[in-house]
């Protein structure tokens, strides 16, 4: 009977459906809206969450590909070394998710089959790692598997070119980590993200002595570079927060290969940075304005600010060599410095020594006259607290410079650059000033242009220590620098005399780095960010 | 039952929406703006604004989390049509990833993004449904989905047999009562949302529900008891 009903009904319906104009009767009414509740009610389907995520980890790969075209992005160097990776990885990942590979994949080391999947979990990671801390920790812990991953390879005597990318990695992971947790402690002051730096930054220095007795020298570059971004993360770390627990600064000691070292070392002015364009800049410096600026803008102010000068002339044309340029092109900087925060101090009592020479060529001598500013100096002195702590390795660096550093004497003394320079400073200025002129724009715009990292430099800057490092350094890098220095000899005693002079002239352009380092300045955000 | 025989056609199919939406919150507004993904002017919608202008900006992450955002509601949107959840998994990542692409060319005319979203998952059945005409009959008859059995706790529910059973029956409708169904009650969305997506006035879409939900009520008539 029923049955009838609903097929009498169906019919009518029908009809009505074919006019497109349907009445209702009020009974009916009631029944469809019960049946619009039963739709209501039937639970909301959602995709799982191995579907969900793996779809969202090969849309963001994609939109790397896609998006960043049209994209000014802020930091494209960085976009795109993500997505070479993404692309490779992520896909791989999101199917290796339902595949259950990733378990699998996540010892695996690069060249293995599964890697490009354990790195594309990675970047998951990433995309799921939230904000602020969180992220930041979800680079430190990448690093932390890029160290893993360096030392195995090291261990099994693994492709350099897979330890050089694996420590690169770690490199910038570090830096990016780093940053993040020091500008999430700038924002809150949680000393947790110091902690966190401080936890990391123990551990990577442990593994990165240990590392270092197994690598061949054609891996120094990105291995000191490593060191370098572990010393001074935990470097800003600690001047970030001077009262946070965590214990003395690390060092590594990485130079336990002398002879490697020392012969990789020259390579370093020019091969390391080699890797990216920096070295070039550097070959305009000269391959040994590297090391003739360390040892000069040693004498000078303050020997670490010029070590760390120097490295950071390496990292820096490094990163930018790198994708990195963005992010690490700042944290090299800062790095360098030991730096960035040291840097700005730092760099600008080596810079200035070195600066000055290259500033006069760039900026007007005028300026120079401005640079008797003590400033740069206090600066320096303040960079140098931190720079201590890296004196150590620095110290032996220079050591082992030292032969080097005999050799590269004669280039010294002939440096071309010095005649340049040598208008207001010796022929040592000249060489440093290139490369520290690099650095210190960039220092420089960083401090100024940008508030926040200026603050954070001051801060950094501001540790007590600074005056009584320059001291301190004062000494230390003279005799790093008596070193070098007898090896680049006759210059030291004439920059020694000049470093005075100059320290200002490199105030003095400092501040027409101002403009200058405007745009490095933003540079350096872009980086930062 | 018996008692329908008398009853007289003398309401309409606005009449019924009213009555849907007084019953679902007392007060004749849209049905679906109450729970609509996105009602205008809040917070949430000047969230995903910005996350589209950084999306069109590069921003990978941002398209990223537009997805976050709205990768249920197309999800849902595909799976109560295509009623299998590989598929609709497929075509959801298919959606976004049109979506991504054509982002650039995406331009705040009168919709919003979910909107935008939803259309090109519509955009997509059709073409699927296109494309393999007798898979589409296939899957649309093709009754309890297998897959949801391995779901959480919130698709088990689905599977009950009344859920099941009305979610066959929905399938069994035309395609454009089926869609409408859809968005109207399963998903929630408003007589002009509807409309919107549907390209359609929400005159036609207040019809299309009347006919639609009447259809239902013939094919599935346990639903009414």
């Amino acid at each position: 009977m029923t049955g009838r009903l609903w097929g009498d009904r169906r019919a009518e319906a029908f009809q009505n459906a074919l006019d497109g104009h349907v009445g209702l009767t009020e009974h009916e009414l009631a029944e469809f809206v019960r049946l619009a509740h039963a739709l209501r009610d039937v639970s909301p389907v959602s995709l799982d969450n191995e579907a969900r995520d793996s779809i969202r980890a090969r849309l963001v790969a994609e939109a790397d590909t896609v998006l960043t075209p049209s994209a000014p992005a802020p930091a494209p160097r960085r976009a795109r070394r993500r997505t070479v990776r993404a692309v490779a990885g992520t896909t791989a990942a999101a199917a290796a998710l339902s595949a259950g590979l990733v378990t699998v994949s996540a010892d695996a080391l690069p060249g293995d089959v599964l890697y490009p999947i354990k790195r594309g979990v990675e970047q998951l990671e990433l995309t799921f790692g939230g904000d602020g801390a969180s992220a930041a920790n979800v680079h430190l812990d990448h690093a932390s598997v890029r160290l893993d991953e360096a030392t195995a390879l090291a261990k099994g005597g693994g492709d350099s070119d897979q330890i050089t990318n694996a420590l690169g990695d770690f490199t910038s992971d570090t830096r990016t980590g780093s940053g993040q947790l020091l500008r999430a402690y700038a924002s809150n002051n949680n000393p947790a993200a110091i902690d966190d730096i401080r936890t990391f930054t123990r551990r990577a220095a442990e593994q990165l002595r240990d590392l270092a007795p197994m690598l061949g020298t054609s891996t120094d570059a990105a291995f000191t570079r490593a060191v370098e971004a572990v010393e001074r993360a935990d470097r800003r770390a600690i001047d970030a927060c001077p009262t946070c627990a965590g214990g003395p600064a690390v060092q590594v000691p990485y130079m336990t290969d002398p002879i490697g070292h020392l012969e990789t070392l020259p390579h370093h002015g020019g091969h390391d940075d080699g890797n990216g364009g920096g070295n070039k800049d550097r070959g305009k410096n000269n391959g040994s304005d590297d090391f003739l600026a360390d040892p000069q803008s040693i004498p000078k102010g303050t020997t670490l600010p010029d070590i760390d000068g120097d490295f950071q002339d390496h990292e820096p044309n490094n990163d930018t060599g790198d994708d990195n340029h963005g992010d690490t092109s700042r944290p090299k900087l800062q790095g360098g410095n030991d730096s960035d925060d040291g840097s700005s101090s730092l760099d600008d009592g080596p810079d200035l020594g070195d600066g000055t020479g290259l500033d006069n060529g760039t900026i007007d001598l005028p300026d120079l006259p401005d640079l008797p500013d003590t400033d740069d100096g206090i600066g320096g002195a303040i960079g140098l607290g931190p720079v201590e702590a890296i004196l150590g390795p620095v110290q032996n660096l220079l050591n082992n410079l030292g032969p080097l550093g005999h050799a590269l004497g004669p280039v010294l003394g002939g440096d071309p650059k010095s005649g340049k320079d040598g208008d207001s400073k010796g022929s040592l200025d000249g060489l440093l000033d290139p490369d520290k002129r690099k650095n210190r724009g960039n220092d420089n715009g960083q401090s100024r242009p940008d508030t926040l990292e200026p603050q954070r430099e001051q801060a950094e800057e501001a540790t007590p220590e600074d005056d009584g490092t320059d001291g301190q350094n004062g000494p230390n890098n003279q005799g790093d620098q008596n070193n070098q220095n007898n090896q680049n000899g006759q210059n030291n005693g004439p920059l020694d005399g000049l470093v005075g002079p100059v320290d200002q002239t490199d105030k003095g352009p400092d501040v027409g780095e101002d403009g200058l380092g405007g745009l490095t300045g933003n540079d350096q955000e872009g980086t930062t960010r | 039952m018996v008692s329908q025989v008398r009853a007289q056609p003398t309401l309409n199919a606005d009449d019924l929406e009213l009555a849907i939406v007084r019953s679902v919150r007392g007060s004749p507004t849209d049905l679906g703006s109450q729970n609509s993904p996105e009602p205008p002017d809040d917070p949430q919608s000047a969230r995903i604004e910005a996350l589209v202008d950084l999306a069109k900006g590069g921003d990978s992450e941002a398209f990223g989390q537009l997805y976050d955002h709205y990768a249920d509601q197309v999800f849902r949107y595909i799976y109560y049509r295509v009623g299998s959840r590989p598929l609709a998994e497929d075509l959801t990542a298919d959606a976004f990833v049109r979506a991504l692409r054509a982002l650039p060319r995406f331009t705040w005319q009168g919709s919003d993004f979910g909107a935008w979203l939803t259309t090109i998952a519509r955009n997509l059945i059709t073409d699927h449904f296109k494309s393999s005409r007798t898979k589409r009959e296939f899957v649309a008859d093709e009754v309890p989905d297998s897959d949801d059995t391995r779901d959480g706790p919130e698709q088990e529910v689905l599977t009950n047999d009344a859920n099941q059973a009305l979610m066959d029956a929905l399938r069994t409708l035309p395609d454009d009562q089926q869609e409408c169904l859809v968005s109207r009650f399963l998903l929630e969305r408003s007589i002009a949302e509807t409309a919107a997506l549907m390209d359609r006035s929400p005159g036609a879409i207040k019809q299309l529900q009347l006919r639609a939900i009447r259809t239902l009520a013939k094919t599935f008539p346990e639903g009414l008891r």
